[in-house]
């Protein structure tokens, strides 16, 4: 009778160290799992005989449960009905005597004659999670078939009956082969457990596989810690945010500045989420390095396109960053650089219930500052720390706890009196619950607070020292259900909910004797709710969509006071014709807005496939900064009645082709994107302490398009990419008066309109101790404003600027080699070490990182009067080599 | 349980970081005939000058291109009305009844040759302010010199206390122009000569100030306005770039303008672009705008500004020992005389060949060349 299906539940994986748990025998496991899952178990005793087990079975899923005695044992588990299971040996032979023995039993036919072909479906979990994995490669061994599982984890395929050697790979997890028997339509569940071999030695195989023809998303892009590590370092440390702009459709703003620029949006319309809580300053030393140590993340994922529903809040794209939190064993990883040092220590806890995560960099050098080419850089320091720690707590093979922390610091002397002070603190705490193996659930409240402060000081006039402190206090909470009820189906359905709380400016006397009087900047506070649905709908093997859909209301609260100007003049201090009071909590204004993201996939054939993508963002928090790069006195602002909210609509159509084995990715995306209500700024725009910025500001609109390629080799003694990416920003005005138009209302470029960009990185292993790496990178001018004319008055030469943006800098372009010796590759030595050349802008370019129009220093030659000209600045302008030694034991 | 240490090591890094900035000559293409407008009436009496020019291109050599053969207006808001005679080119003066009165608006009206007319809004002449009282001490400042290392010059810094305003927003602004006036003498040639020796008197004046010097601070303060800076005046004689001379007198003038709002912002927009030192940080572009329009054709670009200001002018001489630390102004009158100069010489023994060009006006040995105001007394 149980012969009817022959489970095809196997699994697959590498049995860890044991926990040191009190190990019980399996008849006491066994009656332990029928209280608990209220079910039947029927075995042979003697096939138990001599083994014990882990008493925390019991507590796992059910489904998961049976597996793991199955795997332990070496036995089949058959499902009865719902409530009672039956252990048999797992080899064909008890099978066929049993068959035979059972006779005509069964009416039926049996199920594995009646097909000489069958389907297989299969899902991959995360064994220890439960989560499911996409794109693990599936192979059959002396076979020609490899699939990859989608986003739910699931692959299907027509196989002949008979019995396979299923190879499973996924990066960052063990290897498993696992023998499965077809003999009908069947459906197979298999686990895959972490591996845990140091990071430096995961070799990649998401990028091998043709996870980029198959998924349905696009524009997204992801890094794992082995593509991080193979990018040139940049003053002995690699950089995330840097390495990011290594990517088509990702522009950076040069050598200095960590703000990045994602297909014509400004540096923040980025989300930068490190474990789901927004990240307000990603740069140290005002960017000399990310504000995210590397050691301790996971991989990043950046989104540029067709962004999942379940993600909002900005317009132009969502760089998710993930920490470690799996170590199997204590680790520590370090590192002494020239301007900091850091240290990173994973290990797990209590049995391996508790994983803890815990890292820190400091800096300890101000040389870089001193070799600046400027008197108030020279006299310049600057120091910074940054801590994260990230926490998990298994309750039980369902109920997962995360906590996470993360505090940076950054303190900048600027010309001995100028004190800058600013940090983000994170704070996050994450609910994980299985309900069964279609639902799960989780549940996160968070925090960032991001605060800067300045003071100035001056010996001679103490009663004017002053201090300016700004900061924003972020809460969020997002509860998230994901529900995959069948293969077709995989559903995201969840809430976000965001308070802001900004501190635009409070400017503050500074010491005893200082006479500034204070002023307090009206406190802004607005409330973000939303709701979203996503389906990845997998409509047939060649097609497939997600569809999404956010709704997002947003409400502006008091107190304050909301300024009315005078329609059809420009805003001012004289056109105000009323004032608006409200109370604390009061709505000031609502706003609210559907966004729709549609992604599809179609598979063209087994190489290639096409997708199109459309997406809708809503932003309610922008960025006022009279630059270019990010600095920390930029001053966040939200959304009121005179400022509309950001929203970006976004096309995009891609084509992505694997040839040669999936040796090579190739593809080709296009979009276009086009933005309401950017932020633009009057001539001389008055930023910080403005009661009336609302004046100040300007709507613009935005259209951004380009194209982009791509292509990638993956294996081989060459790896490497090659992106080129032609691509537009532009802006216009329509103000009725000249003062709210930029030059006239014309189209014109933005900041981030560089249309050119090409980038040509590879890896070549010379022999197996040698390897030799190198970047090139090609950009187009950044858009400048320049003077067009001068003329003298009151003795000085005063200049006439051109029209915003008319002019560009000259093009970028840089080199980047490395040349690396491992001396030791025996994988039993303890000691490992390896020398590292690297040379920065190889052949010396002269890139200029700015240009602007200022006052020269008082020289000698120069009688001691000032004069004033146009200067270039560059930061790189000859080759800069780094010799590194690293090792570890 | 198996431990895991990883170490990065730094071992060397040749430090060739050198970031530097050099002159830019951008490419630009411009519409030249914009028009400058430089003019300034005081309450003193006349005559004043208002300058016209044409704005060139950024990259041209020339510094001014003088617009001549217009025709100007001064007119009140009394309904008088004043033409200005061209004096030089593109220079135009006011007539001899002209006399501001503290109080009246004021506007410019310009008509140039090619047709085009001007105008500029009406400007307030406010009552005059004056400072209460200067004070200095010895110190220093640090510059880059030309090959980008720091160098450090002595000096004087000059400071001001200004009396306290009845309110903040009455509180006018003020625009000081301070300048040093080195007096030194010097032998010439520098080597003895029994037969002849040269003295000369000679002065240079130095703004001590690099930009416009605008009261109200960045940021308001209560009560009064306590040690605003006048500027830096430097002691030593080659931090001026003439030579090792021993200086005789440091001739300090103070002007103080009271600014009406109009005047005031410009002048802050001018020091915004003066100051911007763009470097990490690459501000916005701060553009400039006067308070003259162009009447018939509102597109048409017009610089600089018509300026109505009270003025109070004082000076003093200027005394200071570096070892005790001591500085002292001493108030002496204000002087009309030319920025730089040189004076009369003494010579003593007259030579039959006095240098190449032939002997100077013979002097008689006793009399005292010194020009009369240099002691000051």
């Amino acid at each position: 009778m149980f012969l009817f299906c022959i489970s095809g539940r196997t699994m697959a994986q590498n049995v860890l160290s044991g926990t040191s748990n009190e190990k019980v025998s399996f008849e006491v496991l066994a009656s332990k799992i029928e209280n608990t899952h209220h079910i039947r178990l029927f075995y042979t005793p003697e096939w138990f005989v001599g083994k014990t087990y882990d008493p925390e079975i019991a507590n796992l899923p059910i489904a998961r449960c049976l597996q793991r005695i199955k795997w332990l044992s070496n036995l089949n588990c058959l499902a009865l009905d719902s409530v009672s299971y039956v252990f048999v040996p797992n080899d064909n032979s008890y099978f066929k005597t049993a068959q035979l023995a059972s006779g005509d039993v069964n009416q039926e036919p049996n199920e594995f004659v009646k097909f000489s072909r069958a389907k297989v479906t299969g899902r991959v979990f995360d064994g220890k999670t439960g989560e499911p994995l996409p794109g693990v490669i599936i192979s059959l061994e002396k076979q020609n078939y490899s699939a990859t599982t989608n986003k739910s984890g699931v692959f299907e395929t027509m196989l002949p009956v008979g019995e396979y050697a299923v190879k499973l790979s996924y990066m960052g997890y063990e290897d498993a082969t696992q023998v499965i028997n077809v003999k009908g339509n069947e459906k197979y569940d298999f686990e895959l457990y972490k591996s845990y071999v140091k990071i430096d030695e995961v070799t990649i195989s998401a990028q091998k596989t043709d996870v980029n023809i198959r998924s349905t998303q696009m524009g997204m892009v992801k890094l794992n810690s082995k593509n991080l590590k193979e990018l040139p370092v940049f003053l002995g440390e690699r950089d995330i945010i840097k390495s990011v702009t290594l990517l088509p459709g990702v522009q950076s703003t040069g050598e200095f500045g960590t703000g990045f620029f994602v297909r014509g949006g400004g540096s923040d319309q980025n989300l930068i989420l490190i474990e789901d809580v927004p990240l307000f300053n990603s740069s140290h030393v005002f960017g000399l390095n990310s504000a995210i140590n590397p050691d301790g993340v996971l991989g990043v994922t950046l989104y540029k396109a067709g962004i999942p529903a379940k993600y909002g809040e900005r317009a132009s794209s969502v760089m998710d960053i993930k920490m470690r939190n799996t170590a199997e064993e204590l680790s520590v990883k370090g590192g002494i650089g020239l301007l900091n040092s850091r240290l990173n220590l994973e290990t797990p806890l209590l049995k391996k219930n508790v994983n803890l995560l815990v890292g820190g960099r400091s800096s300890y050098s101000n040389w870089l500052l001193h070799e600046m080419p400027d008197i108030d850089l020279k006299n310049s320091s600057a120091g910074f720390f940054d801590l994260n720690g990230l926490l998990t707590v298994k309750l039980n093979a369902k109920n997962r706890l995360t906590f996470f922390g993360y505090y940076s610091d950054d303190q900048f002397r600027f010309n001995k009196n100028s004190n800058y002070h600013y940090s983000n603190t994170l704070a996050s705490v994450r609910y994980n619950h299985i309900f069964n193996n279609k639902l799960s659930t989780n549940l996160l409240l968070g925090t960032s607070q991001y605060a800067y402060s300045l003071n100035e000081t001056d010996s001679i006039k103490p009663e004017e020292d002053y201090q300016i402190d700004s900061s924003i206090s972020y809460h969020n909470a997002k509860w998230n259900f994901l529900w995959a009820p069948n293969d077709f189906h995989s559903v995201n359905i969840g809430v976000n909910a965001i308070l802001y709380q900004l501190q635009p400016g409070i400017l503050a006397p500074y010491g005893e004797v200082s006479k500034i009087e204070l002023k307090k900047m009206q406190q802004e506070k607005g409330v973000e709710s939303s709701a979203y649905v996503s389906d990845n709908l997998t409509f047939s093997p060649k097609f497939s969509a997600e569809l999404g859909l956010r709704y997002t209301r947003y409400a502006r609260l008091g107190a304050g006071t909301v300024f009315l100007f005078r329609e059809n003049e420009t805003r001012s201090a004289q056109s105000v014709t009323d004032t608006l009071s409200f109370r604390n909590n009061e709505i000031m204004e609502w706003y609210s807005g559907l966004e729709p993201r549609i992604s599809i996939r179609y598979i063209l054939n087994d190489m290639s496939s096409l997708k199109l993508s459309y997406s809708r963002n809503n932003q309610f928090i922008n960025l006022i900064s009279n630059t270019t790069v990010m600095s920390p006195t930029d001053v966040y602002r939200l959304s009121n009645p005179n400022q509309k909210p950001l929203i970006c609509t976004q096309y995009a159509l891609g084509y992505f082709l694997n040839f040669a084995k999936n040796k090579y990715e190739f593809s080709v995306e296009t979009y276009y994107k086009s933005m309401d209500n950017v932020l633009e700024y009057k001539n001389g725009a008055q930023i910080l302490l403005n009661d009336l910025l609302d004046a100040d500001l300007l709507n613009a609109k935005g259209q951004n398009y380009g194209f982009e390629f791509y292509l990638q080799k993956n294996s081989g003694r060459l790896t490497g990419w090659a992106s080129y990416t032609y691509s537009k920003s532009l802006r216009y005005t329509s103000g009725i008066v000249p003062q709210d138009q930029i030059n006239e209302n014309r189209m014109y470029s933005s900041t981030y309109d560089k249309p050119n960009n090409l980038i040509l990185l590879g890896n070549y292993h010379i022999s197996r101790r040698w390897r030799f790496s190198g970047t090139f990178n090609y950009n187009s001018g950044r858009p400048v404003t320049l003077p067009e004319l001068k003329y003298q008055f009151d003795n000085k030469q005063l200049i006439y600027y051109s029209d915003r943006n008319k002019y560009r800098l000259p093009d970028y372009h840089r080199l980047d080699i490395s040349i690396t010796f491992d001396e030791t590759l025996r994988l039993k030595q303890k000691w490992k070490s390896s020398w590292t050349l690297s040379i920065l802008n190889v052949y010396g370019r002269q890139n200029l990182y700015s240009a602007f129009y200022k006052t020269t220093a008082p020289t000698e030659s120069k009688l001691y009067r000032q004069s004033f000209s146009m200067y270039k600045m560059f930061i790189l302008n000859q080759p800069l080599p780094t010799l590194t030694y690293n090792f570890s034991f | 349980m198996k431990k895991l240490n990883y170490i990065g090591l730094f071992l060397i890094t040749a430090m060739l970081w050198y970031g530097c900035t050099e002159l830019y000559e951008p490419q630009t293409e411009s519409q030249l005939d914009a028009l400058v407008v430089e003019g300034l009436v005081t309450n003193e009496a006349g005559p004043f000058t208002v300058k016209l020019s044409r704005a060139v291109a950024y990259n041209s050599t020339t510094l001014r291109k003088p617009v001549a053969g217009a025709t100007l207006l001064i007119k009140d808001n009394k309904g008088q009305s004043f033409s200005l005679k061209e004096k030089d080119s593109g220079s135009y003066q006011t007539p001899e009844n002209f006399l501001a009165v503290i109080g009246n608006f004021y506007s410019l009206h310009i008509k140039t040759r090619e047709g085009d007319t001007f105008e500029s809004n009406p400007q307030e002449l406010l009552p005059v302010q004056k400072y209460d009282s200067i004070h200095g001490f010895l110190s220093q400042k640090t510059s880059l010199d030309a090959s980008n290392s720091t160098r450090v010059v002595d000096g004087i810094n000059l400071l001001a206390d200004l009396p306290a305003a009845v309110d903040q927003a009455s509180m006018p602004y003020s625009r000081f122009k301070s300048s040093i006036m080195l007096q030194y003498n010097y032998y010439w040639p520098f080597t003895e000569n029994d037969d002849w020796v040269t003295y000369l008197f000679a002065w240079n004046t130095y703004n001590i100030y690099d930009i416009e010097n605008l009261t109200g601070t960045k940021y308001n303060t209560t009560g009064a306005l306590k040690n605003h800076v006048l500027g830096f005046i430097p002691i030593n004689s080659f931090d001026y770039g003439i030579g090792i001379l021993s200086i005789s007198y440091y001739y300090l003038t103070i002007n103080q303008y009271t600014l009406n709002l109009e005047s005031y912002r410009y002048y802050e927009a001018m020091n915004k672009q003066l100051t911007s030192n763009a470097r990490i940080f690459d501000p916005i572009t701060s553009q400039i705008y006067g308070n003259v329009k162009c009447i018939n054709n509102p597109r048409k670009q017009v610089f600089g500004m018509f300026e109505v200001s009270s003025v109070h002018k004082s000076a003093y001489l200027t005394t200071f020992n570096t070892v005790s630390k001591f500085v002292k102004f001493t108030g002496v009158p204000y002087l009309n005389i030319s920025a730089n100069g040189k004076a009369k010489m003494k010579i003593i023994n007259p030579s039959k060949d006095f240098g190449t060009k032939g002997p100077p006006p013979p002097i008689p040995e006793s009399e005292d060349v010194t020009p009369s105001w240099w002691h000051h007394k």
